[in-house]
């Protein structure tokens, strides 16, 4: 009985993330296998995940970027004003935009937008037996297929989530400019004297890791297929669940090594 | 000439089901037919043939290695010499005609990236279907699909070539021009055995089968 109990909550608590980390154990093992064999293939991979995962996704790093920097700087500057305490906001925005709101935002949009790609691309590759294919020409899928998505992707995030952040300071300071009369020099003075390298290491951590565990979770939802087509939706759906579980999970527990870092 | 393929009392299980006994001796340079009753044999076969299976009885070697004590190194050593031809086993969907063809030898040769793709352009201009080089395998009928698997193989200097129901969905103009290329190719190394799965090998009249053997 005692075992059983057991057994239910490890499967329900521990199943999973133990799939991906056996997943992720694969990966690496398989780079330790093939690596430098094919790195010109992989390239490829690698080159067109960069292209679809990261410059197609600019444009929407952009426009979020600036209207979500217009409504978060004005807020809080507006906020941070009224209780007198203007040079507060550099603090406060390197807190809220680059720790906090920005990597989890891009990783949301990424999920929404990349991980369910990369879930329907493998598991269309699975069923119409293009992964058993290139076993059989002697090619490692989790080489050539997955190690070079994971790398694509978390490059991709973490220039995406750049962009955006920046984009978002600009337009904030742009508009805290023009309607609460704050210049930009001195946001820009409050902004720069209260980054720290802690914050930007943070900020790059957030995105590798949310860059990894997004890619290796939707890459082994979309290997997790069986032989139907009907499966896709499925897989898709629990994939961008579990992402989207796992990114918030990572960011909670990151925040607390920081703080008791700290 | 030396025996490549020796499958003794072979009795291979495949999707919970066991295939007829199968005796088979494929020596080097041999052209071999196996007449398959069945869907599921030729699938069987083909996955027994790229080492994808190993539930089997009996005994199997391929070029030495038997197949009931293989490791991945020499699974690896099977695949490197042994080419596939079948439609189950398709192109890769996101990657160009000439991208399919080179893959292998780009992943495993140290030849520039501009010789590999002027000798992939070579044979797919051998083929005829180099005008088409650029496009995915969505925009590709049978026929081509079956050119650029063909392509593929001559990429690698493969010892085995195996056709899997490859000929069937064909008309004789097609057939022909397969077998006349898949010749042309065997005239530059007769030592390359190939074995044709087919319902019926006798239908293609045009090869000279050492031998054919019934599943």
């Amino acid at each position: 009985m005692i075992k059983k109990i057991f057994e239910y909550l490890f499967n329900k608590f521990l199943g999973k993330p133990y799939n991906y980390l056996s997943f992720i154990i694969l990966v690496i093992d398989s780079v330790l296998k093939n690596f430098p064999k094919g790195i010109r293939a992989v390239e490829r991979v690698i080159l067109k995940q960069i292209y679809f995962t990261g410059i197609e996704a600019i444009k929407v790093s952009l426009q979020i970027g600036f209207f979500m920097g217009i409504v978060v700087i004005t807020q809080i500057t507006s906020f941070i004003k009224g209780l007198g305490g203007i040079n507060l906001v550099g603090k406060i925005i390197t807190i809220a935009i680059i720790r906090e709101v920005f990597p989890l935002l891009m990783a949301v949009i990424m999920i929404a937008r990349s991980g369910t790609a990369i879930t329907s691309e493998l598991a269309l590759m699975k069923i119409n037996n293009e992964i058993k294919t290139l076993r059989i020409l002697n090619i490692d899928p989790l080489y050539y297929l997955i190690f070079s998505r994971i790398i694509g992707f978390v490059i991709s995030i973490t220039v995406v989530t750049i962009i955006g952040t920046t984009t978002a300071i600009l337009s904030g300071s742009l508009t805290i400019y023009l309607i609460q009369k704050v210049s930009i020099s001195d946001f820009f003075e409050y902004f720069f004297i209260n980054l720290n390298i802690f914050d930007l290491s943070l900020f790059l951590l957030k995105c590798i890791f949310f860059g990894i565990m997004i890619s290796s979770i939707c890459s082994f939802y979309g290997l997790s297929v069986g032989k139907s087509s009907t499966e896709i939706p499925q897989v898709s759906t629990k994939a961008v669940m579990s992402s989207f579980f796992y990114v918030f999970f990572i960011n909670v527990i990151l925040d607390f090594m920081v703080l008791i870092w700290q | 000439m030396a025996v490549i393929i020796n499958f003794e009392n072979l009795r291979i299980n495949y999707e919970g089901e066991k295939l007829p006994t199968i005796n088979l001796i494929v020596n080097e340079g041999e052209i071999v037919g196996i007449e398959s009753v069945r869907d599921l044999y030729d699938r069987a076969l083909n996955d027994f043939f790229a080492c994808d299976n190993f539930e089997f009885e009996g005994s199997a070697k391929i070029f030495d290695i038997n197949l009931s004590e293989v490791d991945e190194i020499s699974i690896k050593q099977i695949r490197e010499k042994i080419s596939i031809l079948t439609l189950a086993y398709p192109l890769i969907s996101n990657l160009k005609l000439i991208e399919n063809v080179y893959l292998p030898h780009l992943f495993y040769s140290n030849e520039s990236e501009k010789k590999i793709f002027a000798k992939a352009y070579k044979i797919l201009e051998d083929l005829g279907i180099e005008n088409k080089f650029n496009l995915n395998p969505a925009f590709l009928t049978n026929f081509e699909k079956k050119l650029a698997l063909l392509g593929r193989t001559f990429m690698n200097n493969y010892k085995i070539i195996v056709l899997s129901k490859f000929f069937s969905d064909l008309d004789e103009s097609k057939k022909k021009f397969l077998v006349d290329k898949i010749f042309e190719q065997k005239k530059l190394n007769d030592t390359i055995a190939i074995i044709i799965i087919e319902k019926n090998p006798n239908l293609l009249p045009m090869i000279n089968f050492d031998k054919i053997i019934k599943v």
